[in-house]
């Protein structure tokens, strides 16, 4: 039986009273709780330095929380080792302000390279990079250096990068940062049609009225607490 | 995978080329330099193995020996451990051997032939070494109807400490060497890789494995070190045909050693990228 089919809606995601301190003195995040389940939009707002991008750090298990504890899946920060992260990472798809592509590379080989990672080749991997890149609109900028792309554009192929691998779930933190206003409702619309695919999405953002347009859960975070 | 291995290594090839030669060229010189002694080590063993080979000791027999008795200083030596063959001369035949050596002239005014008979013996291979001779003459000497027992122990001596000092000074020339080059190739890939931290911190997010991130730059250390003790073999191979053409008689490295020699810089290379390499791939969770 599929993994995600064999969950409920609240068992994807559980975030159970996780603090982080750093250096013994700053606390990024108190005691924050909360659970996603199968094919959820999270929209995670709050003001710059509130925690978001340290949460979802978190939960892509960059870093451990001080105390408490995040499952994803099978795994938890409180048993994962090294050697597990990478199985994690590719049931994860992870989004950012500044769309860390690849430019040795043009665009259909940077969806295929996450394919490849996971030892996905030939012909099944040409035709998922195809269906992602379709899924975002860049089929007609395959063969396209991301050097050459709009700021939109990089950040769908940011996104197909991520949803290349059929990811449990899909962080993007802050991923309309660089974008103007068109842009940013282009990638949150697209990002609530993934979630409608049935990937959980979590998106971060700074600015509240950005996403009150998407139908979802809101979680408000201010000085490291979910309030 | 394969296809991975490749692009990297070209990558690296087409942007990162002094870099690379850099590793290379510490590599070559490290291993021209390591097959250079050792042909000069290993000629030396055999110049040392010849002359072992063709050492013998020579026995001088007492002059008043009844038939019988040297009947039985013969068997004594025939038998004795460590004698591969015992060639007997008489008083006549040391002499003649005399005249050959010094001239006829020489041992004119000599009168009665004062030499005694004796004996040339050649030892077996594993008792040519210091102790094995010396074992022999002990034996020999302690036979009655021996007067004397002659070979060159003092020849055996310079030669084993000729031997140990090309070996030790080998060694700690070879470690110093080998600590160089590790550091060179070290340094290098750690350059490497620098150069591709953000390609590699993206493909971290994306699920690959230590060994996915880390075996471009084992390929690239390990045939790095390999075409760089190819070429230094090619080189010692053509100053060698001169030299030995021109000047003296030499062996050039055998078979098996020169596998070992080629697996040797690989190894180097492929552990130098190793240790460079980890920091930058290895997966960690921070607290």
């Amino acid at each position: 039986m599929d993994f995600l089919a064999s969950i409920g809606r609240s068992n994807l995601l559980t975030v159970s009273e996780v603090t982080k301190v750093y250096d013994e003195k700053w606390t990024a995040l108190q005691g924050v709780s909360f659970s996603a389940g199968k094919g959820e939009f999270v929209k995670l707002v709050g003001p710059s330095g509130s925690g978001k991008s340290t949460l979802l750090k978190l939960i892509y298990m960059e870093e451990r929380p001080t105390r408490g504890e995040i499952r994803v899946a099978d795994f938890s920060t409180e048993e994962i080792t090294p050697r597990q992260l990478p199985l994690l990472r590719r049931r994860l798809g992870v989004v950012f302000q500044d769309f860390r592509l690849l430019d040795d590379r043009d665009v259909f080989a940077n969806v295929n390279l996450a394919l490849q990672i996971c030892g996905i080749k030939g012909r099944r991997a040409t035709k998922r990079a195809t269906e992602v890149l379709g899924i975002v609109g860049l089929s007609a900028k395959s063969h396209e250096n991301p050097s050459g792309l709009s700021g939109g554009e990089k950040q769908k192929l940011a996104i197909a990068r991520a949803l290349a691998n059929n990811p449990y779930l899909l962080l993007a933190d802050e991923p309309t940062g660089s974008l103007d206003h068109g842009n940013a409702t282009m990638i949150i619309d697209l990002l609530h049609h993934i979630s409608q695919m049935g990937t959980t999405v979590i998106v971060s953002s700074h600015k509240d009225e950005l996403l009150e347009g998407w139908l979802g859960r809101l979680l408000r975070l201010e000085n490291g607490k979910l309030i | 995978m394969i296809a991975h291995l490749f692009r990297e290594t070209i990558w690296y090839l087409r942007n990162e080329f002094a870099t690379t030669l850099t590793s290379f060229l510490g590599l070559f010189l490290s291993q021209l330099v390591f097959g250079l002694y050792l042909l000069i080590l290993l000629n030396v063993w055999a110049l040392e193995e010849n002359l072992r080979s063709e050492m013998t000791i020579e026995v001088f027999l007492e002059v008043e020996l009844s038939q019988s008795e040297m009947e039985q200083v013969d068997r004594k030596i025939r038998n004795l451990r460590g004698v591969e063959s015992a060639s007997f001369h008489t008083k006549e035949e040391a002499l003649l051997s005399l005249k050959e050596q010094l001239g006829h002239a020489a041992i004119e005014g000599l009168g009665e032939n004062p030499l005694p008979a004796g004996y040339s013996l050649e030892v077996e291979e594993r008792f040519r070494d210091r102790d094995g001779f010396e074992a022999i003459f002990n034996h020999l000497t302690s036979i009655a109807g021996i007067d004397e027992v002659i070979y060159g122990r003092s020849l055996l001596e310079r030669l084993d400490k000729v031997k140990d000092l090309i070996l030790y000074a080998g060694i700690i020339f070879g470690v110093m060497t080998f600590l160089a080059v590790i550091m060179v190739v070290f340094s290098s890939s750690r350059l490497l890789v620098a150069s591709r931290v953000t390609v590699i911190e993206v493909m971290k997010l994306l699920g690959a494995t230590r060994f996915y991130l880390q075996s471009p730059y084992l390929f690239l250390g390990f045939f790095s070190g390999l075409f760089a003790s190819g070429f230094s073999l090619l080189l010692l191979h053509l100053l060698f045909t001169h030299v030995a053409r021109r000047y003296i008689t030499m062996n050039f490295l055998p078979a098996p050693l020169l596998w070992s020699y080629l697996l040797w810089g690989a190894l180097i290379g492929f552990l130098g990228a190793l240790l460079s390499s980890s920091r930058y791939v290895t997966h960690k969770v921070e607290f």
